[in-house]
């Protein structure tokens, strides 16, 4: 019953690898010879300055970006595990960003943050009537990396808060009311229930979100795309390398490279998240 | 006089909270209505400021995509291939999540690890390979090359999902049922499934939120004949920089069956969902 | 539980009838094939009921249509076609820049393998010869024509008349400025004309930097008004080769990159950068064709290069909800031909230093017949229906297609369905008629080139005058960067072909 599974996924797998390295190694000359195998790939990626920046904005992109995810999720689980009236509803709703395709989302805050005209500066100038004024000049989003990155980085947030909290939320239910009646009964305040308790508890579930979060974020390619364009991540220099410039080895270079920091950062991610999780249960 | 006094700071501060994220929630959504309802004046002023609302809603966007049979044609597509998806990456993953969750198998950490690793590669990157094997099978331009295509990337996360579903039922189902002579196919189909349904209802949502979004792999399989998705229709129309209006509208489209879609599936979805994903 | 079941069902079900689907027989059938294009909306409609249709009915067959977003997947999709058993695409509509490339991948078919020479010839012989000539690949004819197409100065005219009314409230500032950079000031007896026809480097940066002095709507930004593409992509690369061609740059100049003709080009781009006249969006989001719509929707640019379709879609179809346009009043676009190249530097008595031309590169597209396709003969059929008298006609009547027809292009006719059509019509055949031959290097290696000058321009235009403003534009320093560093990157793009004198 496993069998029919494992091979298509592993077959394709082998497949898409074995393409990626090939092409790598794969020089196009001119004249439109191939040379393989061939370093030139290699050299001409490292050897533009491009590369390092978008590798450099990369690695910030997930190192701010995973934990926010979680946080988001965790605010919207947490919001949900209390047992109210319109429970039902209210999930549902927070999970819809996941229906709005992504694209539709970064135009949309591309809309909202235009200089010197979007939503957000003419709010903030006070130029609609249900707000004051806070600023007296339009801030320019796109033209720096700290602004244009996190605009991505709250689209990218917003549309995959639900997928967060649906995990977080299943983890927060395998906790059972008797544990903290326990702690209760023990004199637990608050503060160490979350931390005795909920924390250890919910370690797996946070481990599940750090790890596929960090994935998308390292791949993550439509929000800057659409809103950092000067900014590169490694996930758009492909695109850019693949469409703009049609070369296809370049482009599989740095897939390659975005292949291993991903697993290299997942090996990471699991030992500290091991670490934590025997420290926690020490204490 | 107890309700009042059940309103201490925490309710408030977790009311505020939820209603905070309501707002956070609809924010974007409201401007992809308020665009789809604008009339031209409202989105082309030459540089004063745009409206909150536009001067003179109008429903002439949505009447003009509807016009026209493209639309529906892409829609009836892409909604096929997304049941055509669940049901293939459903077939092929509860059974592998189910040895997976319930049989020792040697090697089983290498195999999960090996399950994720098809999502590292960038689409735009793995769809070459796939493409051009798909074409030699002769299942480009077909529905069930498009379900092929999105099962690859869907039936990951499938299993992992339905695995741990299947690990929070006790074990002790399928002894018993072996004891009252059962065999295994039965306890799976008869005693098993039932009680998995709810969580493998995500799954499922999952899987067709995935298929119909997904634009890189049905556009090299399917655009350049005659099966057109939804997302390679939303691009067509981009090519050529439409009105912002017209955009909103067809992304309201594109949003409101999978909005409806959750709407319906969400009771199934309970605290069973994603409990695989945790363990 | 039920769910589930009913899931199964379904699964069931819908692989029985997929399979049943899959083996049922089509029976007899009509010819079928496909064309793969990239056409506006509107367009396409008009391409499909009044030319596909009538042609389905006279060759019985069937022509479906597939679009392609990029350029590159042109490539993509006919390497897929070799794989397939049935390959659809018979018939392909290639932009330029794609023309060299798909013949050197071998993907096409040269024309005189579909049809006998004298039918070819005879056919042949109605288009005008230069964009037959950009067909011909290796001395074959692969290609057959579709349209032609350049770039113009597109503009808003009530914005031009505001500037020409009130520059000389900035004479004096601009005279001081410029005497610092260029030892003179303004050219000598200087004015701007007020016909943009008529306007040369110098007018578009007087009338930018009255722009540049005008606040943006209800705020205190000063903002500069004039821009070109500036993203990382062929377009900008495009821009930056024309106005090379427009202070004469050859072929050679061009692959060489280190003589006069590019040294004046990134002079004038870096002075426009450094005096403030390109909005800085164009480097900073960085913009392409759909951001430059955009940002003169917001009043951000008042005046732009533009292709033909570029012009389409700023102005707009009224009556047409996909193309509303992006101009409050759409009788506000102005189109005149490129503004007349002069160089920056001035003679000791305010005269231009010298003088180039309005010529810049032709483009267009073609129609190719792949390698692969399922039948030839009705391909070119096809082609050739296209552009039959009657038809382009009617095509450039209703929406402005520059003709590859010498019978429509040498007598052009007064008759637009609309008068702003045809403005943008007759302005592009002037701006034809001035290019004549000149197209961009006819060499493979020219997106690499063109990435090349990208790089150059971001460095030396816009990393240098950007933020800093201090600093004069210094020529001399700029041809040394370019023979320095960017003259090594093309000989090693172009190896033995880097031109030798």
């Amino acid at each position: 019953m496993l069998l029919p599974a494992f091979l298509f996924l592993f077959g394709f797998l082998v497949i898409i690898f074995q393409c990626l390295v090939k092409l790598s190694f794969t020089y196009v000359g001119s004249d439109y010879t191939e040379q393989f195998p061939s370093l030139h790939n290699y050299l001409s990626v490292f050897n533009a300055g491009e590369f390092k920046n978008a590798f450099i904005n990369t690695l910030l992109f997930v190192i701010v970006g995973t934990p926010l995810e979680l946080v988001a999720g965790l605010v919207l689980a947490l919001v949900i595990y209390r047992v109210f009236v319109l429970r039902g509803l209210v999930r549902s709703i927070f999970i819809i960003p996941l229906a709005i395709p992504a694209m539709v989302t970064a135009i949309i805050l591309y809309i909202l943050f235009d200089y010197p005209n979007g939503h957000v500066n003419n709010l903030l100038m006070g130029k609609y009537a249900i707000f004051p004024a806070l600023l007296s000049e339009p801030i320019n989003w796109r033209s720096s990396a700290v602004s244009s990155l996190g605009i991505s980085l709250v689209g990218k947030v917003w549309r995959d808060m639900p997928i967060s909290m649906l995990i977080l939320l299943a983890g927060l239910n395998s906790i059972t009311r008797d544990q903290y009646d326990a702690a209760e009964t023990m004199g637990a305040r608050e503060r160490q229930k979350f931390m005795y308790i909920t924390l250890p508890l919910l370690l797996p579930a946070i481990s599940t979100v750090l790890v596929i979060r960090s994935i998308e974020m390292w791949k993550e390619f439509i929000f800057p795309y659409f809103l950092a364009r000067r900014f590169r991540l490694l996930g758009t220099l492909i695109e850019e390398l693949y469409h703009d410039w049609n070369r296809g080895g370049d482009a599989a270079v740095v897939a390659l490279i975005l292949v291993l920091s991903i697993v290299a950062c997942t090996v990471l991610l699991y030992w500290a998240l091991k670490r934590t999780r025997l420290f926690l249960v020490k204490v | 006089m107890t309700f009042i006094r059940r309103l201490d700071y925490r309710t408030v501060a977790w009311f505020l909270v939820l209603l905070l994220m309501i707002c956070v929630v609809f924010l974007p959504l409201y401007f992809m209505f308020k665009y789809s309802v604008s009339d031209r004046a409202s989105i082309i002023t030459g540089g004063e400021v745009i409206p909150l609302w536009p001067y003179a809603p109008t429903l002439k966007n949505y009447l003009y995509i509807l016009s026209y049979p493209d639309f529906y044609r892409a829609a009836a597509v892409s909604f096929k291939i997304a049941l055509l998806t669940i049901c293939i990456a459903m077939t092929l993953g509860v059974p592998a999540a189910y040895v997976l969750a319930w049989y020792d198998i040697p090697g089983k950490a290498v195999l999960l690890i090996g399950l994720i690793s098809i999502r590292l590669f960038p689409d735009i990157v793995s769809i070459i390979p796939v493409a051009v094997i798909f074409s030699r099978a002769h299942l480009h331009d077909t529905y069930l090359g498009g379900a092929l295509a999105h099962s690859l990337l869907a039936l990951p996360y499938v299993i992992y999902i339905a695995m741990g579903v299947f690990e929070s039922i006790p074990k002790d189902l399928e002894k018993q049922a072996e004891i009252l002579g059962a065999n295994k196919f039965y306890t799976l189909w008869r005693i098993v499934l039932p009680l998995a349904a709810t969580g493998l209802a995500a799954a499922a949502i999952y899987t067709f939120l995935l298929s119909w979004d997904e634009f890189i792999f049905s556009y090299f399989l399917l655009g350049f004949g005659e099966l057109n998705t939804l997302p390679i229709y939303l691009k067509q129309k981009m090519a050529y920089a439409p009105p912002q209006s017209i955009l909103m509208a067809i992304a309201m489209l594109l949003s409101l069956p999978v909005i409806v879609f959750t709407m319906v599936l969400q009771k199934y979805m309970r605290s069973g969902l994603t409990a695989g994903a945790v363990k | 539980m039920m769910f589930l079941r009913i899931a199964l069902a379904l699964v069931a079900g819908a692989l029985v009838s997929f399979v049943a689907a899959g083996c049922g027989a089509k029976g007899p059938q009509q010819k079928e094939i496909t064309v793969l294009i990239h056409m506006l909306q509107n367009q396409e409609k008009h391409f499909r009921n009044e030319i596909l249709n009538p042609f389905e009915k006279e060759n019985n067959c069937k022509v479906n249509i597939a679009s392609f977003d990029k350029m590159w997947y042109i490539e993509t999709a006919l390497d897929l076609q070799k794989e397939k058993k049935n390959p659809n695409i018979a018939l392909v509509k290639v932009p330029f820049e794609m023309t060299r490339v798909l013949v050197g991948k071998q993907l096409m078919e040269p024309l005189d393998n579909i049809v006998d020479h004298a039918t070819l010839e005879q056919d042949l012989a109605e288009y005008h010869p230069l964009a037959l000539g950009l067909g011909y690949i290796n001395e074959k004819p692969y290609y057959i024509p579709r349209k032609l197409e350049t770039r113009v100065m597109l503009y808003l005219k009530s914005k031009v008349q505001e500037a020409v009314a009130n520059w000389k409230k900035y004479e004096k500032d601009l005279n001081k400025e410029l005497k610092k950079q260029n030892g003179y000031g303004l050219p000598k007896d200087y004015a701007l004309e007020s016909d943009p026809e008529l306007w040369d480097f110098y007018d578009v940066l007087v009338a930018g930097y009255y722009w540049a002095h005008t606040k943006y709507f209800n705020t205190n930004v000063f903002m500069p008004r004039v821009a070109h593409r500036g993203d990382r992509y062929e377009g900008t690369a495009l821009g930056l080769v024309d106005q090379a061609i427009q202070f004469g740059a050859t072929s050679d100049d061009i692959m060489k990159m280190n003589t006069d003709p590019i040294v004046d080009m990134f002079e004038w781009e870096a002075v426009y950068v450094k005096n403030n006249i390109f909005n800085p969006g164009m480097w900073e989001d960085p913009w392409r064709g759909t951001n430059i719509y955009e940002a003169i929707k917001d009043g951000k640019v008042f005046l732009t290069i533009a292709q033909q379709i570029d012009c389409f879609l700023i102005h707009g179809w009224d009556e047409d909800p996909e193309m509303q346009g992006y101009l409050k009043d759409p009788d506000d676009m102005g189109i005149a031909t490129m503004p007349l190249a002069v160089s920056f530097a001035l003679n000791k008595d305010g005269t231009y230093k010298k003088v180039g031309s309005k010529k810049i590169s032709t483009g267009g597209w073609w129609w190719g017949i792949p390698k692969t396709s399922p039948d030839k003969t009705l391909a070119y059929k096809l082609a050739r229906f296209i552009t039959t008298h009657n038809n382009q006609a009617i095509e450039c009547a209703k929406f402005g297609i520059i003709p590859v027809r010498k019978d429509i292009l040498n007598n052009i006719s007064g008759a637009f369905e609309l008068a702003w059509v045809g403005d943008i019509f007759r302005t592009s055949v002037a701006q034809i008629e001035i290019n004549q031959y000149s197209t961009v290097p006819l060499v493979k290696e020219y997106s690499e080139i063109g990435k090349n000058y990208i790089e150059a321009w971001y460095e030396l235009c816009v990393d240098a005058y950007g933020k800093n403003k201090a600093a004069p534009v210094n020529a001399a320093e700029l041809s040394q960067k370019l023979s320095g560093k960017y003259a090594d990157i093309e000989k090693q793009i172009l190896k033995d072909r880097y031109p030798a004198r």
